[in-house]
């Protein structure tokens, strides 16, 4: 029954008189001007997702990672934290950074189903999750989700804590996807760009963070190699 | 589905609304700002507009191929595709995935598409309670209103009476007017129901043809809910909503951000390609995909008319149009307002139903200027003007437009005798020193107060161009027209 629907518009649609050769687009879009090298890339990420109030950290290797956590979750107060331990995050030793911050951390591999990644989701003061790539031009996170990856870590949320090392700053949404496709041979189910923490303006125009998803955002680049931190500014 | 109607009576009224006359003012001001500075940061900004029109005009003209490699793609990644002939078609079929789930509610994200076909009411009328999730449409919702503009639906409603709706339908426990606070207080309203949603429906920015992915953009974090907590998404397009590649999508995407809220990117952009993936805990387990026609296909037969497809409703032209900034998007009569509503509203309710829509235009083309898509506007509506009155003329020969002859004979011979050209201004000059008032005219007694029902005739001046130069030459000594200042 449906598919005489689409046969149907379809035909239609085949039927309609065309223009002559449709203009060919050619060459990738100009980027926004990014530079190529990392402290370029470092310099504008920063700027980009700074002015869509998002908190930039940088940190070297797991125990920055942690130094830098616990003085964020000190200020603002958080007791439960729902995590993601794969990817940038696993450079973390989250059981004992746990027991040290006395922060409760719920591990999302451990959550068996829908119900539970929403109970803990909806409940947790804060989402510490990895993100697959950055992107310079906009300050943007990529995030593909994944069996260890849940959705709605990030966006249920008050609060988001993105690990991302490095290597994987890109400059712009192109690259990052190219690296994706890669890196995880194709993609199925979600893609996600996260630019600033939740906003909107509907009211008013008065602009306020955190309407449906978190009202902070925070980005830690992650060096996980040797070298000595913030060499690269 | 609503058709425009009572344009006249609702612009009236709108003039007279101080409150939204004063967002309005600040509207048009601000945006051509925020526009400006966004488009800017692209390294160059006539290649990117140039190339995003060049997009959405390949991706209208190879639409059928398109759609088909969408379609074939999507069902590849595990959507289940289901067209829609037409508004009913489309609703009964969701209304129908609804049912058979046995779901009370549903949430949804803002949709023009589905405002279009009337999917709120459909879905309510057969027990299924719908919740709006975007702040200004929760607010529209709410409050039984039509959209105010394209991106902030409630944005010129104050909040004062956003506070009495919502203390009325207990979404507050006192009242309250402060923008923020009652935002929070739909989070938290709308919180419960994401949590336990069932089934979600949103509309679609982008479908991507070469990779089966639908593109939704936001700023809320109520999409990403809506795609992350039900194990049952309905995501509903228009067939024109379908580009050939990510490459071509990720440019658009940065054109409509910035033409949209001057934003480099939205605060949250998804691509789905198929319902989760293996092992996922969240995310829909069955993705539908409805693609609606709703004359669209009609559209698509008269290659001028098509071009109305290519819109990807970024705004920009309601923003930028003068006769929007001052009467704002009641008048339009249903879901597009500004010059999108003036091209498309026609071709899907029909020109003879809409003519004030086109009608209320001073074709200055700002619209088109400002189009990331290449939609020619003005042009549109010059020949929804031309369609109409020949179908006019062809009901009634004759009777239609005698006037209008007349004064265009008279024209005619005062423009090629310059003699009778001077008595004309002279004796229009004696008609306005009687009628005019403040250097204009607003009624005529010659049976022409059609024409000034809806317009006023700034005066003839006092003194031709031809008598102030020769006054002026007999003032300076008469110094000859070759004589400038020195």
């Amino acid at each position: 029954m449906n598919g005489d629907a689409g046969r149907e518009i379809l035909e239609l649609l085949r039927r309609a008189p065309r223009a002559g050769p449709h203009r060919t687009i050619q060459g990738r879009p100009a980027s926004s001007g990014v530079e190529g090298d990392r402290a370029g890339m470092v310099l504008r990420f920063t700027e980009e997702a700074s002015s869509q109030g998002v908190t930039v950290h940088r940190a070297s290797g797991g125990q920055e990672l942690a130094q830098v956590l616990t003085a964020s979750v000190r200020a603002q107060g958080i007791r439960r934290m729902v995590a993601c331990a794969s990817g940038a995050v696993s450079a973390l030793d989250l059981g004992r950074w746990a027991v040290e911050t006395g922060v409760e951390v719920v591990d999302s591999s451990r959550l068996g189903d829908r119900g539970a990644v929403r109970e803990a989701a909806f409940t947790a003061d804060a989402a510490l999750t990895p993100a697959d790539f950055a992107v310079a031009e906009s300050g943007t996170l990529v995030m593909a989700f994944d069996s260890d990856h849940q959705r709605l870590l990030s966006v249920a949320a008050p609060a988001h804590f993105a690990v991302v090392a490095i290597d994987d700053l890109v400059m712009s949404y192109e690259e990052a996807f190219e690296r994706l496709l890669r890196r995880r041979k194709g993609f199925a189910g979600q893609v996600c760009f996260i630019t600033g923490p939740s906003s909107t303006s509907d009211i008013q125009a008065v602009q306020f963070k955190g309407m449906h998803g978190p009202a902070r955002l925070e980005v830690i680049l992650l060096d996980t190699c040797e070298r000595k931190p913030a060499g690269g500014l | 589905m609503s058709s425009p109607s009572g344009f006249r009576e609702i612009a009236s009224r709108e003039l007279g609304n101080e409150y939204s006359r004063i967002f309005l003012k600040l509207l048009s001001e601000g945006f051509a700002i925020l526009r400006s500075a966004g488009m800017s940061t692209f390294e160059d900004p006539q290649e990117a507009l140039d190339r995003s029109r060049a997009i959405r005009r390949d991706a209208v003209e190879r639409m059928p191929e398109l759609l088909e490699e969408f379609a074939r793609a999507a069902g590849e990644n595990g959507a289940v595709v289901l067209w829609a002939r037409d508004a009913r078609h489309a609703c009964d079929q969701i209304v129908g995935l609804a049912r058979e789930r046995g779901v009370r509610f549903v949430a949804k994200g803002k949709s023009m598409i589905t405002e279009e076909i009337g999917l709120n009411r459909a879905l309510e009328e057969s027990g299924v309670e719908v919740f709006e999730t975007d702040l200004g449409e929760f607010v529209t919702q709410t409050m039984g209103l039509p959209p105010f503009h394209l991106v902030g639906p409630a944005i010129n409603i104050p909040p004062d009476k956003i506070g009495e709706a919502f203390f009325a339908k207990g979404v507050i426990r006192e009242p309250d007017s402060d923008p923020v606070r009652l935002g929070k207080a739909v989070r938290a309203h709308l919180r419960e129901k994401f949590r336990a949603l069932d089934m979600g429906v949103v509309g679609v920015n982008m479908a991507i043809a070469s990779t089966g992915t639908l593109v939704n953009v936001e700023n809320e974090g109520n999409i990403r809910m809506i795609k992350s907590s039900p194990r049952t998404l309905v995501a509903v397009m228009s067939i024109e909503k379908v580009v050939p590649t990510l490459e071509d999508a990720l440019h658009l995407l940065r054109v409509l951000c910035r033409n949209c809220t001057g934003q480099k990117m939205s605060g949250y952009v998804t691509f789905d390609s198929g319902p989760a993936g293996r092992g996922e805990k969240d995310g829909p387990e069955e993705l539908f995909v409805v693609i609606v026609d709703n004359k669209r296909s009609a559209i698509y037969q008269d290659p001028l008319a098509r071009q109305v497809l290519r819109c990807i409703r970024c705004g920009a032209c309601l923003n930028t149009c003068p006769v929007y900034a001052r009467i704002g998007g009641y008048p339009y009569g249903g879901v597009y307002s500004g010059p999108m509503g003036a091209v498309l509203s026609p071709l899907l309710h029909g020109i003879e139903r809409t003519s004030d829509l086109f009608r209320a235009c001073t074709l200055c083309g700002a619209c088109r200027q400002v189009c990331p898509a290449g939609i020619d506007h003005p042009e549109l509506i010059r020949v929804f003007r031309q369609r109409e009155v020949e179908a006019g003329a062809q009901a009634a020969p004759g009777a239609q437009g005698a006037a209008e002859r007349a004064a265009l004979g008279v024209l005619g011979l005062c423009a090629s005798h310059p003699a009778a050209w001077m008595a004309a201004v002279r004796s229009a000059r004696l008609a306005c020193a009687v009628l005019g008032e403040g250097g204009y005219v607003r009624k005529s007694p010659f049976g022409l107060s059609g024409w000034f029902s809806s317009r006023d005739l700034p005066a003839v001046a006092a003194r031709t161009f031809r008598e102030w130069w020769k006054g002026r030459d007999a003032a300076k000594g008469g110094r000859g027209p070759g004589g400038g200042p020195t």
